[in-house]
């Protein structure tokens, strides 16, 4: 079986034909997912069951009961759950946590028949842009072992880009899913806010996260859209159906050319603007557009996020699940376990998030924020009365070498420029693979990211596809 | 460059910090600031409300038949017994 080239699409039809067993596709994926991870460090663990899973699919599919994921081979980030497996966010804190129920997305995938391969390596608890924060070491970019796969969903985009899962679940907070498929090669969706239900995810930026797939193709990410996707009265933010527009958007493309230049590489413009001619000659019609204070939506995603993460990584105090240290004292065991359990980069935003809310500074810091987000959504507002999306390059680099970064966090936090303004509005985004570009004789692949307005996913994809075939 | 007290914050955040990380927090906090305070050059009126969020509430109810969930819980707890979370006794004489 050529795994270089499969698609869902294709497994499917070798699944309904009989051409290929689910079990026979799982043990192929598992062979080559155990023999990269030693090298990429993609995979946290490798499930021992997937052969069981699979037997499963197999009887599923032997009985006509056949569903678009019904054994199709796939990675799950960790920080989604999975009853019974060991779920970790990538976090020492909680190292050896069993989940004790199924995340929404999980029990629409067990529905389905999905085959779980493993859980896939992230920085700490979603903070990252490199995969390098993870308490478990860094993951490898497949197209350069000495550089990073992107962040924090580096494990998930890791796996596809190198053929050791057929497609993987990600989660995006300020580019999470896209600026990783970008700079590993494959697409990446980053679904409007509230049409994934985030039950059994672990919370990092409450108003910001996603989580959505990552894949080979944007049909293949459509499909795997289809299964998680859905209400669900247990997240309080979970939009109802009829919120989804399903009707096909026109073919008018605004770009942001002022937000554009400063930081981006010239190569990633060049091959950018390649990518506007190209969908210009395809009848997508190409206009400027001004977003007055997009500039300003990085500084403000600084804020706001690093707030939620003061709050939601609250619970984690080593009390009632994950490690504990113990202190002298109640407020000691807190402390040690929290001190201890913590990588470098969530303490330092647990502490950011703290400063920006406390007494004295909330009105200059998170209030400011809150008010200049608001402003920015207005903005996007405004913009999409008049085209129908927004393009922008995903990320304004390639992937850069692991440790360059690493003690820079201002510099670190500049490679979410152009993903961080979609989860500051909640709309969806779509990054497509657009090429390469070449660093110390690597060729590296970079992406271009498609926005679209609140509900119109499905227009994401109809665009993504029509990019896909333009050469 | 704001001035930040380092560890009162780390207290704050229930989080224990050595002396070599408070030297370097001291160092990437103030940095950090330094770079999202540009906003207070953009627009936008500040006010006491956090924006228009969105949420949907449930019914009030059981979500799911009581003890379903008892077991797996009190595995995952680090100090169980009998059935319970054992924590630190927290009043103190003096």
């Amino acid at each position: 079986m050529e795994l270089q080239t499969l698609t869902i699409v294709d497994a499917r039809k070798m699944l309904d034909t009989g051409e290929v067993t689910a079990v026979e596709l799982a043990e192929e994926y598992v062979a080559a997912a155990r023999e990269m991870n030693t090298q990429l460090n993609a995979y946290l663990e490798i499930f021992e069951d997937v052969h069981e899973q699979a037997q499963k699919a197999d009887e599923m599919i032997a009985a006509g009961n056949i569903f678009p994921m019904t054994g199709i081979p796939i990675a799950i980030k960790d920080n989604i759950l999975i009853k019974g497996r060991v779920s970790s966010g990538a976090s020492k804190i909680l190292e050896n946590y069993v989940a004790t129920y199924d995340a929404y997305v999980i029990e629409k995938l067990k529905a389905e028949g999905a085959v779980f391969l493993g859980r896939t390596n992230m920085d700490e608890f979603a903070m990252g842009g490199s995969t390098e924060n993870s308490a478990f070491g860094p993951t490898k970019n497949p197209h350069d072992i000495a550089r990073i796969p992107g962040g924090s969903s580096g494990g998930s985009a890791a796996v596809v880009a190198a053929h050791m899962a057929l497609a993987s679940l990600g989660t995006d907070t300020g580019g999470s899913i896209r600026q990783p498929a970008a700079l590993c090669g494959v697409v990446g969706f980053k679904p409007t806010y509230g049409a994934v239900s985030r039950f059994g995810t672990m919370a990092m930026g409450s108003s910001l996260d996603q989580i959505g797939p990552i894949t080979k193709t944007v049909t293949d990410a459509e499909l795997l859209f289809g299964t998680i996707r859905g209400h669900d009265s247990r997240d309080a933010t979970s939009r109802p159906d009829a919120y989804f527009s399903e009707s096909q958007q026109g073919k008018r493309i605004g770009v942001p050319r002022h937000f554009l230049k400063e930081g981006t590489d010239e190569d990633v413009l060049e091959a950018f603007n390649e990518s506007l001619k190209k969908l210009e000659a395809h009848g997508y019609e190409i206009v400027d557009i001004e977003l007055p204070n997009i500039q300003y939506a990085l500084a403000t995603y600084y804020i706001i996020m690093p707030a939620e993460v003061s709050t939601n990584l609250a619970r984690y105090d080593g009390i009632r699940y994950g490690v504990h240290h113990d202190g002298e004292t109640l407020l000691g065991d807190y402390m040690q376990t929290r001190g201890k359990g913590f990588g470098a980069e969530a303490r330092r935003r647990i502490l950011l998030g703290t400063f920006v809310l406390s007494s004295g500074y909330v009105d200059a810091y998170y209030r400011k924020a809150t008010a200049v987000r608001n402003q920015l959504k207005k903005e996007f507002e405004k913009v999409f009365a008049g085209v129908d999306f927004i393009v922008t390059p995903t990320s304004p680099t390639p992937a850069f070498k692991i440790g360059e970064k690493v003690n820079d966090p201002v510099a670190m936090y500049a490679a979410d420029i152009f993903t961080v303004p979609v989860n500051m509005t909640g709309v969806p985004a779509l990054s497509v693979p657009m090429g390469t570009v070449v660093r110390d004789g690597s060729t590296l692949p970079i992406g271009i990211q498609f926005i679209a307005k609140h509900g119109a996913d499905t227009a994401l994809f109809a665009i993504g596809k029509d990019f896909e075939k333009m050469k | 460059m704001t001035d930040v007290d380092i560890a009162k914050l780390a207290q704050l955040a229930r989080i224990a910090i050595d002396t070599e990380e408070q030297k370097e927090l001291e160092r990437d906090i103030p940095a950090i600031l330094a770079f999202v305070e540009q906003i207070q050059a953009a627009g936008g009126e500040v006010t006491k409300e956090t924006g228009d969020h969105y949420n949907i509430f449930r019914e009030d109810g059981e979500p799911h038949a009581p003890g379903a969930y008892t077991d797996e819980m009190l595995a995952s707890m680090p100090n169980e017994k009998d059935g319970y979370l054992r924590v630190r006794k927290i009043i103190s004489q003096d």
